[in-house]
């Protein structure tokens, strides 16, 4: 996935399936309106009778602002390939004019949407101030780092999201292994790119991360890439790769190559019900402990193991069944 | 209405032409009308297997860009086997001079004509594959129990599935059963614990294999040659699932080395 544009209130994306426009949820309405109008100048003018998939996220869209959106996309000669949004209502106004919808909220631009949600619920009200803060932060993507203050909030209200945030992340979930949904495509060399900026380590919540579940058995030549956790219940042959900026969990024979914590973090765990890896890496370290040829030599190790960083070096330990 | 059966290996070297003549041969000598397609275009040896390369006048690219009037003209028929044809490859072209469409066109007609059209595979996992796998309704994977033929089969199979081709078979060929007995190459159940597909059979190495190869005789019509043997098994296989299938027998010295040894450890015990 490539960044094609990156506006104040919205990050357009291409990805395999087509380009993809997230719209960050707490962005003012015109401003937004304002910047689909310009869509048509991004890539250097070459975006033109194309489609575009819009994330809508959580925001409750009406039908006069759909209407509006379709509008402007119309007089750019571009139009809507479908929309991503956990709204019930965004999602009906959708497929009532004939778009497709999917449940689901990649919120590739979300960080600060999140922040206003809490802020929603709890009752305070959107400041011109915040959404300034917002969007010089959201600039440019290299020198992009992470507001801390909006972390330490993060922390402090992460008992009271838990139920909420677990039906997002289900509702993630759900669309992700939709099989129409385009992100949860894991043929050949999908790739989906991570919300997180390169080198810097955001604390992770597990429970508002997103989680692809798998019961297959991955071949020889299949690749799995995903910004998440990964979960499959079946065989990783050897020659299948599976590499998640999450953890990994492999319940059945885990042969081929695993990478956790892709984009670099160390706290990724790997864990299965049988360890023989030709290639096991977490963030940036590899295992050690598996010279011998996966497929013909049988592996000293048996039962569920669980392989972690532990300073410099990957440690694999046994976890015990009671 | 016949079955288009594809025998690909992934990796090259394996067996996929030397099962495909003797699969073939053995099923035209039990009253099938058999046509074999040699698909590996560039380097064609199926015709140089069975003998016949010296009747050969024109050849799969001639029949798709519709040089020949049609592939009756194109085939051969062998003289040993009365239902056995032949359609070879062209030796002076490249994979990108027939496409997976062409293929499919050609496969519909002949079905109506043959019992068994047997097409084999180049190696690799390119347009000669993808030509290869495009009209075929079954696919035997042919593979040696070693890990690289292994890790290169248990792709071609994820290709396959992908393809839509749910019938897919095992023959692993070149088993030599001593090695495994001793634990130095893989046993059938490590090679299926990877693949996990419906073994066909199993073919033993075989000296007798190169014989054949220069004579232009297939080996089932050889009565010393034991691959020659599985393959008359196989052939049976594929008429009746329900025959037993042949494993290759050890030696007759390892055979006698498990019987005294088991002996003395019936008397120490």
């Amino acid at each position: 996935m490539a960044t094609v544009a990156d506006f104040s209130s919205l990050v357009l994306k291409s990805t395999r399936h087509g380009l993809l426009a997230s719209i960050r949820e707490d962005a003012d309405w015109s401003h937004i309106v304002v910047e689909l109008s310009s869509l048509s100048t991004c890539g250097e003018g070459l975006l033109s009778e194309t489609s575009i998939t819009f994330d809508f996220g959580w925001r409750e869209v009406t039908e006069a602002q759909f209407d509006r959106v379709i509008e402007v996309l119309h007089e750019q000669k571009l139009s809507c390939n479908g929309i991503l949004s956990t709204s019930l209502n965004t999602r009906t106004i959708a497929e009532e004019r004939g778009y497709r919808a999917i449940i689901g909220r990649l919120g590739l631009a979300k960080h600060q949407g999140r922040r206003l949600r809490r802020e929603q619920e709890e009752g305070v009200s959107l400041s011109t101030a915040s959404t300034q803060d917002a969007s010089s932060i959201v600039k440019d993507r290299q020198e992009e780092t992470p507001p801390p203050e909006p972390a330490q909030q993060d922390a402090e209200v992460v008992a009271e999201q838990v139920v909420e945030s677990e039906t997002e992340q289900e509702q993630e979930r759900e669309s992700l292994s939709d099989p129409e949904s385009f992100e949860a495509s894991w043929e050949s060399s999908q790739e989906v790119s991570s919300p997180s900026q390169e080198g810097v380590h955001l604390p992770r919540f597990q429970d508002e991360e997103p989680t692809l579940y798998l019961r297959k058995t991955l071949r020889g030549g299949q690749k799995v890439v995903f910004a998440g956790n990964v979960v499959l219940i079946g065989d990783l042959n050897p020659g299948a790769q599976i590499e998640a900026d999450g953890d990994i969990i492999v319940m059945g024979r885990l042969r081929g190559s695993v990478h956790a914590g892709a984009e670099g973090d160390e706290t990724s765990t790997v864990i299965t019900s049988s360890l023989r890896a030709t290639q096991l890496r977490i963030a940036d370290r590899f295992w050690e402990g598996n010279k011998t040829n996966s497929m013909f030599k049988k592996s000293p190790l048996t039962g569920t193991q669980k392989a972690r960083l532990d300073g410099d070096s990957v440690v694999v330990e046994a976890i015990p069944v009671r | 209405m016949g079955k288009v059966i594809v025998v690909t290996s992934g990796k090259g070297g394996v067996g996929k032409t030397t099962c495909t003549a003797n699969i073939g041969a053995g099923l035209a000598s039990q009253g099938h009308s058999v046509v074999l397609i040699d698909t590996d275009i560039g380097l064609r040896n199926l015709d140089l297997v069975l003998g016949l390369e010296n009747r050969i006048v024109f050849d799969l690219v001639d029949v798709v860009e519709g040089k020949c009037r049609s592939f009756r003209q194109a085939m051969i028929k062998d003289k040993r086997f009365e239902n056995l044809h032949i359609l070879a490859s062209a030796q002076s072209r490249e994979k990108d001079a027939v496409k997976p469409e062409q293929m499919k066109k050609l496969c519909k007609e002949l079905k109506s004509e043959f019992d068994y059209i047997i097409l084999d595979c180049p190696a690799g996992i390119e347009m000669g594959f993808k030509n290869a796998i495009a009209g075929a309704d079954e696919a035997i994977v042919v593979t040696n129990p070693e890990v690289s033929a292994v890790r290169d089969a248990d792709r071609i199979v994820g290709l396959l599935e992908a393809a839509e081709i749910t019938d897919i078979r095992l023959i692993l060929n070149r088993v030599k059963p001593g090695l495994i007995q001793r634990g130095q190459m893989l046993s059938v159940s490590d090679v299926q614990g990877i693949l996990n597909i419906e073994l066909l059979g199993q073919v033993p190495e075989d000296e007798r294999i190169v014989h054949s190869s220069n004579r232009g005789e297939p080996a089932i019509l050889d009565p010393r040659s034991k691959a020659g043997m599985a393959y008359r098994n196989v052939v049976a296989r594929i008429l009746d699932p329900a025959v037993p299938m042949v494993s290759p027998q050890t030696s007759i010295w390892s055979k006698l080395r498990r019987v005294l040894t088991a002996d003395l450890g019936a008397q120490v015990g």
